[in-house]
């Protein structure tokens, strides 16, 4: 890794990638996103589920989406690209909180919601959650715009996507409970499986191939 | 103030060393890290990252800890206190080496 014209190392690029290895490791995300994106669908395609009673399972899929990383992170990304320990305090544990305490603070919000809508018995045409999750990522992209160098397509993408299917209920293509169960669960999934694959094409992208067999763990 | 070619030889060749500098910057971005990451992150070969990580724990720069993880040796690097300072002060001259440069040049 070297600067163009001189031999010297180019830092910003080393410190770059040894900064962000752990976020670069994103195989984890993308089966977690394959999980989710398995349980809308099975909701969808498999309807008698619902009358079983798919909803235990939520408290595993969640489970699972920090698990899953994890334990690919120690099997595969640990033995094949190394073991970096980030600058303490570990910046990484802060964002873990904080996404957890949002994704629950979001959650209650939305049961919140859902139940207000259930106990008035409000006949609104559209599907709450997905409308809430579009207008959040629509936002997110939106409130990015000329702050990044790159244009955020992926959450204004997802962000549509997830406003359009808020209004499948609207034109009768698609009732709301298999909006809520089923289509918000594949869009969410499909997108933690791309952001999981663009993580770890980039670590792939910025790391040397692995030429030689290693005597080193 | 030193004029150029001085302040050029003033270089630590220890920590100047390209292969070197990418290894110390690395760790410097870092807590610690291990030998396949910065196998991976510089290039290097197993023999030639050895031979600079063993140079650098030399010059005090590197501490080395070897340490078994579910039955494989794994080699851990890290910078010392004075390999940090070192480093970022290394940096810091070259920053200004080419600021001075390029003066000479507009001249």
């Amino acid at each position: 890794m070297e600067t163009g014209g001189t031999n010297e190392p180019d830092r910003e690029q080393l410190e770059f990638v040894t900064r962000s290895y752990a976020g670069f490791q994103g195989i984890g995300t993308s089966l977690a996103g394959v999980l989710v994106a398995l349980y809308g669908a099975v909701n969808l395609l498999w309807r008698p589920a619902l009358s079983l009673g798919l909803l235990p399972l939520m408290p595993l899929l969640v489970m699972a989406m920090f698990l899953v990383p994890r334990l690919v992170t120690r099997f595969y990304y640990r033995p094949k690209f190394g073991y970096v320990k980030p600058v303490s305090p570990n910046p990484s544990w802060w964002m873990i909180w904080l996404s957890t305490g949002a994704f629950t603070l979001f959650l209650v919000l939305m049961f919140k919601v859902s139940d207000y809508l259930y106990l008035h018995r409000l006949q609104i045409p559209f599907e709450p959650f997905s409308l809430l999750l579009g207008i959040v990522f629509v936002s997110l992209a939106l409130s990015a715009l000329g702050k990044t160098h790159y244009w955020p397509y992926q959450s204004l993408i997802v962000g549509l996507m997830f406003l359009a299917i808020a209004l499948l209920p609207v034109f009768h293509l698609q009732t709301k409970e298999q909006v809520s169960n089923g289509w918000s669960w594949v869009v969410f999934g499909t997108e933690l499986v791309i952001v999981g694959f663009r993580s770890h094409r980039d670590l792939v992208r910025n790391l040397m191939p692995d030429n030689a067999q290693q005597d080193h763990a | 103030m030193p004029n150029l070619p001085d302040q050029i030889n003033g270089l630590d060749r220890v920590i100047h060393e390209p292969a070197r500098l990418a290894i110390l910057t690395v760790l410097s971005a870092c807590d610690e890290a291990d030998f396949t990451f910065l196998l991976r992150v510089t290039g290097l070969t197993n023999g030639n990252l050895s031979t600079h990580l063993s140079r650098l724990e030399e010059a005090k720069l590197v501490g080395i800890r070897k340490q078994f993880v579910e039955k494989r040796p794994q080699t851990i690097a890290y910078l010392t206190d004075h390999g940090r300072k070192q480093v970022e002060e290394h940096w810091r001259q070259l920053k200004e080496l080419r600021k001075q440069a390029s003066a000479v040049q507009r001249r």
